[in-house]
């Protein structure tokens, strides 16, 4: 990449240093979790949390998995979180592609109701929305959260595939009507494939939101079964109080899938962030 | 067969007029190319004859069947965009075969269709790859190739060759010339370059503001333009218009102006125009020397290759007899339309007072040599 300017190698110094402390800052928490999570027992943590394990205990992990039904909140997180990035990456660009390449009367103002949503937070519709659900007969089940989430997270991935779409060549879909492409065919063959970044970022986005949900399960799910990992964590101090060795290894199992969605969407995800859909 | 008639055509954006009543016959197997300034409507014409853009009113006719309500794919016409619009995540292949699959023909024929064409268009080596991995003329023949595909009666190509550099223009020039002769369908071309609106067209239609100027062949419109707007597109180095009181050294308010190409300028030292020069350009060739007139015309004249002309020197110039050509002259410009018939037999009649009858107050070419051309 081109350089804008170049440092000075005291200037480099200083902001290596900078961006070391801030990345210890960031790391630092994990590692004690790494650290006491390996820990054989509760004494070893509250003795020195910051001293190395006497004995490297992987133990914790399945006792953590198996002992406090984490498989189940595991699949039921996964279950949701799966869902709602199927349904907010289809939903969204198909929303935005009629918004930005199919203009009707009314598509602005439909545009403006996303963008209402982007600012005021869900949980001010909560009551509203408890309603809603309720009358649907969707409390207390994996569909409703997912609809409730997924509708949540809708005005951003909106916003951003617009913004994406708007740079995508309208040339392309006039070739691709000029070929006898129908709209869906022009969106699915043509359209698709050129903002895979912005899907991306989108998928990435709507994942780790809903993964890491923990206020719209508490209020719309009731029964154990159908708890997701962060409701599931709770239980899990319930059970385990201050086993916080235990604790640990559960965070860390909840942080696994984050951190793989992250790295296989990254490179994309950067892109999404950076380049806005720029031509060649 | 594929002969196109627009019938009033008009096209409107919001409050905005941008096609005005078209009318035009496109004949069969024909080149016919759409010129005219940035904003004069050429490429809306194109996009509502291709079915991207919706005519607000008239008619369009192919073969005598009205298309102008069919969607694009309908219509037996493909097109071939100024920025290629290649699908980038697509092969050469897919992106060549993209309208047969869109239309799901069997793989066999797709591919067999594909072979052939990039065989016309010297593309089979590049098959595999991606546009980004190809140069600009390639894809320019890439998007040639996907309106070859689907074998259509009429192909329109919007300034396809703007993107390119100058020498690629010429040799993709030469290339889409040859593929008119060995398809022998109807091209219709807009671009707004001269010298492929010359070289390419059999026709070529001039626009201005969404309104038909003059259509004609490239020789038509080059010596007898109608309006002085067509005399000064057409052509390069354009044409210079002078004021005519600059004939005798006179400065006539409101007078006439005349035409005259940079080629029948001469360098003459009895001539009647005087300058002085203010520019050289040596292109190898030719050369054109940019004069001042004593009011700050500036002319251009095209000089010999061998010429000495240099920056600052006074020049004396006359006009090539026949070769003038005017607009409206009104009564003032006696003095003007005298000279203009002393030096070409000018075929039109003057009143006793010397006043301009009003035949020749019309817009009329001034081709004046050959009698027939009244």
């Amino acid at each position: 990449m081109e350089r804008l300017f170049k440092l000075k190698p005291l200037e480099q110094i200083v902001v290596q240093f900078i961006l070391l402390v801030y990345a210890a800052i960031v790391v630092f928490p994990i590692g004690i979790a790494i650290l006491n999570s390996l820990k054989p027992n509760l004494g070893e943590v509250y003795k020195a949390p910051f001293a190395l394990p006497s004995v490297w205990s992987w133990d914790n992990y399945a006792e953590a998995w198996f002992g406090a039904n984490f498989q189940t909140y595991f699949l039921n997180s996964a279950i949701i979180s799966l869902s709602c990035v199927v349904l907010v990456t289809l939903c969204a660009s198909t929303t935005a592609f009629v918004i930005v390449r199919m203009p009707f009367k009314g598509s602005t103002f439909l545009f403006g109701c996303f963008m209402l949503g982007v600012v005021i937070p869900i949980r001010l519709a909560m009551a509203p929305l408890f309603v809603v659900v309720k009358s649907l007969r969707l409390l207390d089940s994996l569909l409703g959260v997912i609809l409730v989430q997924s509708a949540s997270m809708m005005p951003v991935a909106v916003f951003i595939l617009t913004a994406f779409l708007r740079a995508v060549p309208a040339e392309l879909e006039d070739a691709a009507k000029m070929d006898g492409a129908l709209p869906f065919e022009i969106y699915w063959r043509v359209v698709v494939p050129l903002i895979r970044p912005a899907l991306a970022t989108v998928a990435l986005l709507t994942f780790v939101q809903s993964w890491n949900e923990y206020f719209l399960p508490l209020i719309f799910l009731q029964s154990e079964s159908n708890f997701p990992i962060t409701l599931g964590m709770t239980q899990f101090r319930l059970r385990f109080d201050v086993q916080w060795h235990l604790m640990f290894a559960g965070i860390l199992i909840m942080l696994v899938p984050t951190i793989i969605a992250f790295l296989l969407a990254s490179r994309q995800f950067i892109q999404g962030l950076t380049q806005g859909g720029l031509k060649e | 067969m594929a002969a196109i008639t627009i019938r009033n055509l008009d096209k409107a954006y919001g409050k905005t007029r941008v096609l005005h009543g078209i009318n035009l016959e496109i004949a069969d197997n024909s080149f016919v190319v759409f010129v005219g300034p940035s904003g004069c409507g050429k490429s809306t014409l194109l996009r509502t004859i291709a079915g991207l853009e919706e005519k607000e009113r008239g008619e369009i006719l192919l073969d005598g069947r009205d298309i102008s309500d069919d969607a694009p794919v309908d219509r037996d016409v493909a097109m071939v965009f100024q920025s290629y619009a290649l699908y980038p995540q697509m092969s050469v292949a897919e992106n060549i075969g993209f309208a047969l699959s869109v239309a799901k023909e069997p793989k066999a024929t797709i591919e067999q269709k594909v072979t052939d064409v990039s065989k016309l268009l010297r593309l089979d080596d590049y098959l595999a790859r991606k546009p980004s991995a190809l140069s600009g003329g390639q894809r320019q023949r890439v998007a040639i190739g996907r309106a070859i595909v689907r074998d259509p009666k009429v192909f329109l190509f919007d300034e396809p060759l703007s993107n390119l550099d100058a020498e690629l223009r010429v040799e993709m020039r030469l290339q889409i010339a040859q593929l008119r002769r060995r398809l022998g369908a109807t091209f219709i071309y807009v671009t707004h370059d001269q010298v492929e609106a010359m070289t390419l067209a059999d026709t070529i239609v001039v626009l201005r503001s969404g309104v038909v100027e003059q259509v004609g062949s490239p020789m038509e419109l080059y010596h007898r333009p109608v309006n002085q707007f067509v005399a000064g597109f057409i052509g390069s180095p354009k044409m210079n218009f002078i004021p005519a009181g600059q004939l005798f050294g006179l400065d006539l308010k409101g007078a006439a102006t005349i035409g005259v190409r940079p080629e029948h300028l001469l360098l003459d030292p009895n001539g009647p125009l005087k300058g002085i020069v203010r520019t050289v350009e040596n292109l190898g060739a030719v050369s054109y020397a940019y004069a001042a007139l004593p009011d700050e015309t500036l002319v251009t004249i095209a000089l010999p290759p061998d010429h000495s002309i240099s920056v600052d020197q006074p020049l004396t110039l006359s006009i090539v007899p026949g070769r003038v050509w005017r607009g409206k002259f009104k009564g003032e410009d006696v003095l003007a339309a005298r000279y203009l018939r002393s030096m070409v037999i000018a075929p039109y009649t003057f009143s006793a007072e010397g006043m301009i009858l009003p035949t020749f107050a019309s817009v009329r070419v001034f081709d004046l040599q050959p009698a027939a051309a009244k």
